[in-house]
């Protein structure tokens, strides 16, 4: 008991078009909300019937596709029903027998009606048979066999049969049935539901003449409730299928405007061919608000909100039919004005070429105040003069609305949002009284970013932005960072302690309190950023002191034991290994601390400086120990080299220190096995360098070059064939072995 | 110098079948043998090539001037779009888009089903997933096949496949040939013919030279259909392609609906006749149009100050193709097919056009 989409058998271009998809899809960006990079939300003025054509990446708005035509009419009809017993069935009944029952049900329940109790279907229980339910019940038989020709499941695409024509359906007996129905019944509920299934069969099943005859033959009996405007949906329907486009369109658009339910299928359906069917539709109205339907309807659906307004404003400038397409305007033109930007501030967009004439068009109807809802025509007038650059004349409209804003949350929100997007874009610099002007309005622009009903989250995101390149301007590196964080601000360390000095203060402002909130790294994030780039370089004592001020990051405990080295690196190995002692970073930078004394005190120098070695090499990108690197600032996660930010990639992957202790190592091994040892673990440095300089500085993702080198590691191995060690890494290393056989 | 016939076994276009016989050839003398005969059929062999078109629409239905085409041109095969296969961005799995409906049965013809793949469903699909998908759309070309009593004997597809997407690709090509054992042909773009060692070679038994949307569609003066600058950085390269090759020429015609300098839509079938006539535009330039009233026409609706863009490629355009395809290819195109047998398409040429490029192609 639905209407359906009508179908249309179109010509698609596919593999010669591709482009409109891609259109739609850019309008929005491919991530994101559907509404793309808005922040103003139309849910705060216009009537939410009209939700799936507010402006959007997706077919419609919200609900993507129109996909309920098996379970549009479901809970109108239970209410309808209800109300027609008099609410002496249950609801569970009524949804039984119109949604479920078959129709071996339905002829039990018949048998019963006819004086037979024992047939009486369990749904039925406790009724007594009276001359409402006798009807239904016979209504409901011949509307379910209705069903069979006009509600079309929704099956998996795979198997949806397109291929063949729908079968025929032998409506004769059926129509009969229902005709007979419609004359004898004298209640006009069941008057108006008979005619309705037969005006639908015969859409479905004879000719569009037949359907639309008996449309005109009873709709002035009815009431314009749903059920008549279904079926004026389908007369239009059958006017379409004789090509009298002007007539079907203007059926649709009666139907859009009054029956929300069938707003989509109106809007699927409604389509000129030429302009004289548009000028016939036209010519069809039967007063201003109908032709306003009608260009509210070219607005939205081909895209023409500023053309749809200007008639609509002329045909009744107080006509709610504005409210959707001024939306949709300002939606559609800040999508135009503020997707794919990268830069933060709006002073550096370029004008779009339909925004002053929208513009104009707006300020023009806010000046003129006879508009519904005058508050909203100044709020667009000034967030377009904003999107314009236009900001004085912005904070002129502001000052229009803001005594005709309604006290309701959306409207206010709305209005505090662009005024708050108008002061920062107009502000050529930060200063104190900005700043204190600001406060309050980013503490709230903060407090509602999980409110899905406004739409905060991209304005809030720009102002970050733009706020952190203010100060950048301004020199002022702390609170630019506490804006937006950049990891190149964490290169130089005066900037990491001038923001730990910031973060620590305590006599904070309560701006600086809020920049302080704001910022991405707090004070332990900096300490162990800190801890991390001093152990790299090779200063455990110092590195010590700052993990101790982060002591969450201090006990987490590294995978794998960082003091040993495999020929063939395997950090799933090495995690998987029994591991006597587990060190955590605090342990790991303490052993260090212990090793580095002992080799200044030249103590066991090839074994403690080996121990050194492998951890340092250990640390880094390459090694079985990148826990210990991550944290905030650096990041974690880094399964390839190019997820490390560039700026720190030097320092999580260079193999200087590694090198340093390997070389010491070598310089105190007094056997060959020692010698050759030390020679390996430097070719895995002298590996990794050369990767770092050749492959990852420069971004090379698909690297084709030679995949073979001659470590000088490989040559000093080579000299020492006859101890264990060189016969372990011929046997694991491939790359030594090449190096060998071509060697000999 | 031996005769080769239609029939004899090395007449033949599959690059397989070279194989198997040149692996099975293994004496040095009878491998050169085969080398000469089979260079004897590729150069000197002028088989009389066939004129055939495509179907690109989701109904199968001929009007009369089709049918006139048809005839008139003694068209033996028709490629059919079949249905499109899709993986929009927030789908788990790909679907077929739009399959076709046979209004009529075409009788009487050959017919080569074609399927289009969007490149993004290869970007998207695993290797673990491409057995079903060849599962499903070998399903889906059975049941068309059977709604018209269809019993096809190749395929095409039709795919805009790039040196990502090529490993996937090419296996589902495999698996489909495996499965289904027909001949299996593919679309070929200038581009792949250009850098096969980075496309690779489709693994079919032939190709279909697409000889057209080699242009970016944007609002500047170049055609996105034909350009003979572009094309003329492609076309040396056909001379090493390994593939035998249908060549597949443009007979269609678009408008790009151009607003605010970016292009908003394409609007298929529309050609400048329709516009000349019409008081809502004016033609500041020859295939430009500019709209100064608002106004539905075909379907479309254009708004004031909106610019149309015609493009097509008129009978010259079409011999200037051949004849550069006939200076890189050494008589190797196999046959002509047509994009794509539609009355507005048609009524655009000479009805003689289609046998005058026929005659000269190499």
């Amino acid at each position: 008991m639905t209407n359906t989409f009508l179908k249309r058998s179109g010509i698609i271009l596919t593999s010669v078009c591709t482009i409109a998809t891609s259109i739609v899809l850019a309008c929005a960006g491919d991530w994101g909300p559907e509404y793309g990079t808005s922040s103003f939300t139309p849910e705060t003025f216009v009537d939410s019937a009209y939700s799936p054509f507010f402006y959007s990446a997706q077919f419609y708005y919200g609900i993507g596709h129109d996909e309920s035509h098996l379970t549009r009419w479901k809970y109108a009809n239970i209410g309808d029903w209800g109300e027609w017993f008099g609410k002496t069935l249950p609801y569970q009944t009524l949804d039984h027998l119109l949604n479920t029952a078959d129709a071996s049900t339905l002829d039990s329940a018949i048998a019963w009606l006819q004086a037979k109790p024992d047939y009486r279907p369990a749904c039925l229980s406790g009724m007594n048979s009276n001359p409402k339910i006798i009807a239904f019940i016979h209504y409901l038989r011949l509307a379910k066999k209705c069903e069979a020709f006009a509600l079309t499941p929704i099956t998996p695409s795979w198997e949806q049969d397109s291929t063949k024509p729908k079968p025929h359906f032998e409506a004769k007996s059926l129509d009969n049935q229902l005709q007979e129905a419609l004359n004898k019944t004298t209640d006009p509920f069941l008057q108006e539901r008979y005619w309705f299934q037969l005006v639908r069969s015969h859409f479905f099943n004879s000719s569009p003449e037949t359907a639309i005859h008996l449309f005109d033959s009873y709709n002035s009996k009815f009431p314009h409730n749903d059920i008549w405007y279904r079926s004026l949906a389908y007369a239009a329907g059958a006017y379409y299928k004789q090509k009298q486009f002007s007539k079907a369109n203007y059926y649709y658009s009666r139907v859009f405007d009054s029956c929300d339910e069938l707003k989509t299928v109106a809007h699927y359906s409604f389509h000129p061919q030429e302009e004289a069917d548009w000028q016939g539709t036209l010519a069809l109205c039967r007063s201003a608000e109908e032709k306003a339907t009608l260009w509210q309807m070219l607005g939205i659906f081909y895209s023409d909100p500023q053309r749809a307004i200007t008639r609509i404003y002329q045909l009744d400038p107080r006509s709610e039919k504005l409210d959707l397409l001024l939306a949709r305007a300002v939606n559609i033109r800040e999508q135009q004005s503020l997707a794919d930007r990268q830069e933060a501030l709006p002073v550096q967009q370029t004008p779009s070429p339909a925004g002053d004439s929208l513009l104009t068009l707006v300020t023009h109807i806010a000046a003129a105040g006879n508009s519904a809802k005058p508050w909203i025509w100044h709020l667009a007038a000034g967030y377009l003069n904003t999107l314009e650059h236009h900001y004085p004349a912005a904070i002129a409209n502001y000052k229009k609305a803001e005594p005709l804003v309604p006290h309701d949350r959306l409207p206010q929100a709305q209005f505090r949002l662009v005024r708050l997007i108008t002061t920062l874009s107009a502000a050529p610099a930060i200063d104190n009284s900005l700043e204190q002007k600001l406060l309050p309005e980013i503490e709230w622009l903060e407090s509602i970013q999980n409110d899905n009903s406004f739409r905060s989250n991209y304005a809030f995101d720009w102002l970050k932005k733009t706020m952190a390149a203010k100060y950048l301007l301004k020199g002022d590196r702390v609170r630019s960072e506490c804006f937006v964080t950049a990891p190149v601000f964490y290169t130089d360390n005066k900037n990491v302690e001038a923001l730990k000095a910031f973060l620590g203060r305590p006599d904070k402002t309560r701006y600086d309190q809020l920049c302080a909130h704001l910022c991405s790294n707090q004070l332990v994030d900096l300490f162990e950023y800190q801890a991390v780039i001093r152990c790299l370089n090779d200063n455990p004592d110092e590195a010590i002191a700052a993990i101790k001020e982060a002591p969450s990051a201090a006990t987490t405990i590294l995978p794998g034991n960082p003091f040993n080295a495999r020929i063939i690196d395997c950090h799933d190995c090495d995690h998987a290994a029994a591991q006597k002692i587990k060190y955590s970073k605090l342990s790991l930078l303490e052993k260090l601390s212990e090793l580095k004394n002992k080799l200044s005190s030249a103590t066991d120098v090839y074994t403690n400086a080996i121990l050194m070695g492998n951890a340092q090499y250990n640390i880094t990108h390459y090694g079985n120990a990148r826990v210990f690197y991550e944290g905030k600032v650096l990041g974690s996660d880094h399964s390839m080299p190019e997820s490390i930010d560039p700026v720190f990639r030097d320092s999580l992957m260079s193999m200087t220190t590694a090198i340093k202790y390997y070389t010491i190592a070598l310089g105190a091994a007094k056997t060959d096995e020692q010698r050759a040892k030390c020679q390996y673990l430097l070719a895995k440095c002298q590996r990794n360098d050369w990767y770092n300089r050749n492959i990852f500085s420069k971004n090379i993702y698909d690297y084709n070059g030679p995949n073979f080198v001659a470590w000088d590691g490989f040559k000093g191995l080579k000299q020492y064939p006859n101890t264990q060690y060189y016969k372990e890494v011929i046997k694991e290393c491939g790359y030594f072995r090449s190096y060998i056989q071509k060697n000999k | 110098m031996v005769k080769i016939t239609k029939s004899s076994l090395l007449w033949t276009d599959s690059p397989y079948l070279y194989q198997k016989i040149l692996i099975a050839v293994s004496t040095p003398s009878l491998r050169s043998l085969f080398l000469l005969l089979a260079f004897s059929a590729t150069a000197c062999h002028h088989r009389p090539k066939t004129i055939s078109f495509y179907y690109w629409r989701t109904t199968f239905a001929l009007d009369s001037t089709e049918q006139k085409a048809l005839r008139d041109n003694s068209v033996q095969s028709l490629y059919i779009r079949y249905f499109d296969v899709d993986w929009p961005a927030n789908d788990t799995l790909p679907s077929p888009v739009t399959p076709i409906h046979f209004d009529s049965i075409p009788t009487g013809y050959t017919i080569v089903p074609v399927v289009f793949f969007r490149n993004r469903v290869f970007q998207q699909i695993t290797p673990d997933g491409i057995p079903a998908l060849v599962d499903k759309v070998w399903a889906l070309v059975r049941r068309i096949n059977a709604s018209a009593q269809l019993h096809p004997q190749e395929i095409q597809f039709d795919c805009d496949w790039t040196d990502k997407t090529k490993d996937r690709y090419f296996t589902f090509l495999r698996r489909y040939k495996q499965t289904t054992g027909l001949t299996l042909s593919a679309t070929i773009r200038l581009h792949q013919v250009k850098y096969p060692d980075r496309t690779g070679i489709p693994p079919v038994d032939h190709g279909t030279l697409m000889f057209y949307n080699m242009g970016n569609i944007d609002a500047g003066p170049g055609s996105s259909i034909y350009d003979r600058t572009i094309a003329h950085r492609y076309t040396p390269s056909l001379r090493s392609y390994p593939l035998t090759l249908d060549l597949a020429l443009p007979v269609f015609s678009w408008a790009l609906l151009i607003r605010n300098g970016k292009v908003v839509q394409l609007l298929d079938k529309m050609n400048e006749p329709m516009f000349d006539k019409d008081t809502n535009f004016a033609c500041p330039s020859p295939n430009r149009y500019l709209c100064f009233h608002a106004c539905f026409k075909k379907g479309y609706y254009f708004q004031q100050n909106d610019d149309i863009k015609i493009e097509s490629v008129s009978s010259d355009n079409l011999r200037e193709i051949v004849t550069e395809v006939n200076r890189h290819t050494n008589h190797r195109i196999r046959n002509l097919i047509f994009f794509d047998l539609d009355r507005q398409n048609l009524l655009q040429y000479d009805k003689h056009l289609f046998k005058k490029i026929r005659d000269h192609t190499d």
